[in-house]
């Protein structure tokens, strides 16, 4: 690569931030987190180089203009971008028609059981409690289609969930955790607190346990 | 000598109930230490019952080894209560959740049924407990050329840099067309709107125009909207009102006809859709052959 080339542009990398900030709303249609190298294949490609500085401005835009920040998660070769809703939600945010309100109301259920659960479920336990909703894994379901598909696949490949599969067990038995996008999207205190109305209960801390553990939650993410 | 023997078989019985009493509470434990549960009192009442007719050692030393056990469950149970512990039943969790969606399960909970709403409604529900909702971008036509090969995108940037040129001629243009086009929502064609809607309430001050007649152009899906449109411009600046007759149908008339009425202006939000096949729907009810606002050209 030439000196010359090396010379960054300002001009180009502005262009450049602007593709990355659209190819980042984009890409959060499918809620897969995008990593440095789709980052690079699809907008930077001769900028790679760029791609610190880049990211830095790309985050101020997104942050100024939309009210999201730019989150990495993940570590070594699982690293990959997130976007984040900075503002602080209102009632405004219940009240609007979200196109994947029966999908989310789901994954609300399934990180419930398992956080209540204790922070982990197998999946003979995890199926069994879903057949209380009237969802069987194996058969179509009238409003999710496949969803063995829906929870196994999708919500592991956006990484809401993550599927273990547990050693030395004949058949196959498999553990059913968070994953590391559903930390940042919500909490263990807010499910204690949905789960709590939903019961009807006077305070979070009837939950005993989980409260604990949804308080050492909070005191380590401030 | 028989009266011994009888006893140390007594005595032997005993000692194999205490055993069966202890096997039994350690496998119930669970069960036992839950709040709503009697069988720690009544597993203390049998072994109360046996200790009666202990006579020797060994009997009382499993006596002793189940109140241990006993006591130990007791207290956990006892921790349980004060705290007003919950125990989190996944089964218990989710039937609430049924209730939350507006659904039943039936007695032999075989059969669950959620309304077709019901997981709408929970993900609505569910909204606000997520700290962060983000939401996506849906281009109108689709991806954008960034994510083509390159090749597009040099050509698309060689494009942009002659259109930059000519920027300075085409800017007029565009503007004298834009004019033009701006007739229909211009204040003129809402007055339009007016005038035809005093023009037939006048012809029959009783009663007022039903909407859809009002609105609906049977010939023109695009100026139906238009007219929906207009009109709530009109509904905003007061002069025109909408409300329900007593069929439940809504109906539009003008504001301040009546010199009778000064019932002071409701404003209520209303937001009114109407798809194709609604539109279709209401030509057929109604039998609409003709429009009641015409269009102008």
């Amino acid at each position: 690569m030439s000196s010359s080339q090396r010379n960054f542009d300002k001009a180009e990398i502005d262009r450049k931030v602007n593709d990355v900030v659209h190819l980042m709303l984009i890409w959060e249609q499918r809620k897969i987190p995008i990593k440095r190298a789709d980052i690079n294949k699809h907008v930077l490609k001769e900028y790679r180089h760029a791609f610190n500085d880049v990211m830095k401005i790309t985050d101020k835009k997104l942050q100024k203009v939309f009210g999201l920040k730019l989150l990495e998660i993940g570590e070594g070769g699982k690293r990959a971008y997130i976007l984040v809703n900075m503002l602080e939600h209102s009632e405004t945010q219940q009240m609007m028609n979200w196109n994947d309100n029966p999908k989310r109301g789901l994954l609300f259920t399934v990180l419930s059981l398992i956080f209540m659960s204790g922070n982990s479920m197998t999946d003979g336990t995890f199926w069994n409690a879903l057949k209380g909703l009237g969802i069987e894994k194996d058969k179509p379901h009238p409003e999710f289609g496949d969803v063995k598909k829906l929870i196994t696949q999708e919500f592991v490949r956006q990484w809401y969930l993550e599927i273990v599969k547990l050693p030395n067990c004949d058949p196959p038995q498999y553990e059913y955790k968070w994953g590391l996008r559903a930390y940042h999207e919500t909490s263990k205190m807010k499910i204690l607190e949905f789960v709590t109305s939903l019961y009807d209960k006077s305070s979070v801390m009837v939950w005993k346990s989980q409260y604990q553990d949804a308080l050492e939650e909070q005191r380590k993410t401030i | 000598l028989v009266s011994s023997f009888v006893n140390r078989a007594r005595q032997l019985q005993l000692r194999q109930n205490y055993r069966k009493l202890i096997d039994e509470t350690q496998l119930n434990k669970e069960e036992l230490v839950k709040p709503d549960s009697n069988g720690l009192m009544e597993n203390i009442a049998k072994a109360h019952q046996l200790f009666k007719d202990v006579n020797e050692t060994r009997g009382a030393a499993l006596d002793s080894k189940f109140m241990t056990l006993a006591v130990t469950l007791g207290a956990q149970k006892t921790n349980l209560l004060q705290t007003d512990l919950v125990a989190f039943q996944p089964d218990e969790f989710i039937a609430k959740l049924v209730t939350c969606m507006g659904g039943t399960v039936s007695e032999d909970k075989d059969e669950i049924d959620i309304p077709e709403n019901g997981w709408n409604v929970l993900g609505q529900k569910t909204a606000t407990y997520f700290t962060s909702l983000t939401p996506a971008l849906h281009p109108l036509l689709g991806a954008f050329e960034a994510i083509e090969t390159g090749k597009t995108n040099r050509q698309a940037t060689q494009r942009n840099k002659q259109k930059e040129t000519s920027t300075k001629v085409q800017l007029p243009k565009e503007l004298t067309n834009y004019k033009d086009d701006k007739k229909e929502a211009t204040p003129e064609e809402i007055e339009r709107v007016l005038h035809i809607i005093n023009t037939f309430y006048k012809d029959d001050p009783a009663s007022p125009i039903d909407y859809f007649e009002l609105v609906v152009n049977p010939e023109s899906y695009g100026h139906t909207i238009e007219n929906i449109f207009h009109l709530a411009f009109l509904v905003k600046d007061g002069l025109v009102k909408i409300f329900l007759n007593e069929n439940g149908l809504p109906v539009v008339e003008p504001v301040n006809v009546r010199p009778d009425d000064i019932s002071p202006r409701k404003k209520v939000q209303v937001i009114v859709s109407l798809s194709m096949d609604e539109w279709y729907a209401i030509i057929d009810a109604y039998q609409l052959k003709d429009s009641l606002i015409k269009i102008l050209f």
